[in-house]
């Protein structure tokens, strides 16, 4: 084998050689961001679930006082209608103890 | 006679091999790390956006329930209030009921004396034929 051909074979390993690394190092890089994306993942996935467990026990809170609010408007408007009928009632019995009264006067 | 190993073209060979071996596991590995890599990171931006909305949601409900309280709050003696109104009225309208009724007994008893009594009339009656 000629001088020349092993010069030119030792240049092809050397620049083999140097895709390896280039190759090797860029793998690793993307394999490094790849561990970082899935522990971002992890992190990320662990905080919604947290975030949504804690806003479910606020929800279900604020579900509790909504229904207790919706309750007592409940109250306040059926008290009033109530009140209202009872006022009503109570002036025509005045009215019915008025007249039986005047009725009953000058017979005594 | 000894034939010389050509040590060089030996090892040429095996480097060659070596970077084949190399440039096929490296291909291989590569494309099955991107596509890792591109669904990874699909999948933290579809959990950083439910992260958001989770954060949304919650903070939502975390100022709603304050003010749903003092609501509350507020409200409830107005309905302590209107329900302690009806049951004065009730007993209000129990009292006019049972005034009512001894109204209407007392005219009813003083209908009943002013009405003439049949036998004490007639025996009147007889008296003044005689």
């Amino acid at each position: 084998m000629s001088k020349t051909v092993k010069i030119m074979l030792c240049a092809v390993m050397l620049i083999a050689f140097t895709l390896m690394v280039l190759f090797g190092g860029e793998y690793l890089d993307a394999s490094r961001k790849y561990k970082v994306l899935k522990n971002d993942l992890a992190d990320s996935t662990a905080i919604w679930k947290h975030v949504n467990e804690s806003k479910l026990v606020v929800q279900k809170e604020l579900k509790e006082v909504r229904s207790e609010l919706r309750e007592v408007e409940l109250t306040i408007s059926e008290s009033g209608e109530r009140a209202a009928e009872l006022e009503a009632e109570i002036s025509q019995l005045e009215k019915d103890i008025e007249a039986l009264k005047s009725a009953n006067s000058p017979a005594k | 006679m000894k034939k010389n190993i050509p040590v060089f073209t030996v090892c040429c060979v095996i480097c060659l091999f070596v970077f084949a071996a190399f440039m096929a596991w490296y291909t291989v590995s590569s494309a099955s790390l991107r596509a890792k890599t591109a669904e990874t990171t699909q999948l933290l931006e579809t959990s950083r956006g439910r992260e958001e909305r989770q954060w949304s949601e919650y903070n939502q409900a975390q100022e709603a329930l304050p003010l749903t309280q003092k609501e509350l709050d507020e409200k409830r003696p107005l309905a302590d209030e209107a329900e302690a109104r009806v049951a004065a009225l009730k007993e209000k309208r129990n009292e006019l009921r049972k005034e009512k009724q001894a109204l209407e007994e007392a005219a009813a008893k003083g209908t009943a004396e002013e009405q003439p009594d049949p036998a004490s009339e007639a025996g009147k009656e007889a008296g003044s034929h005689e």
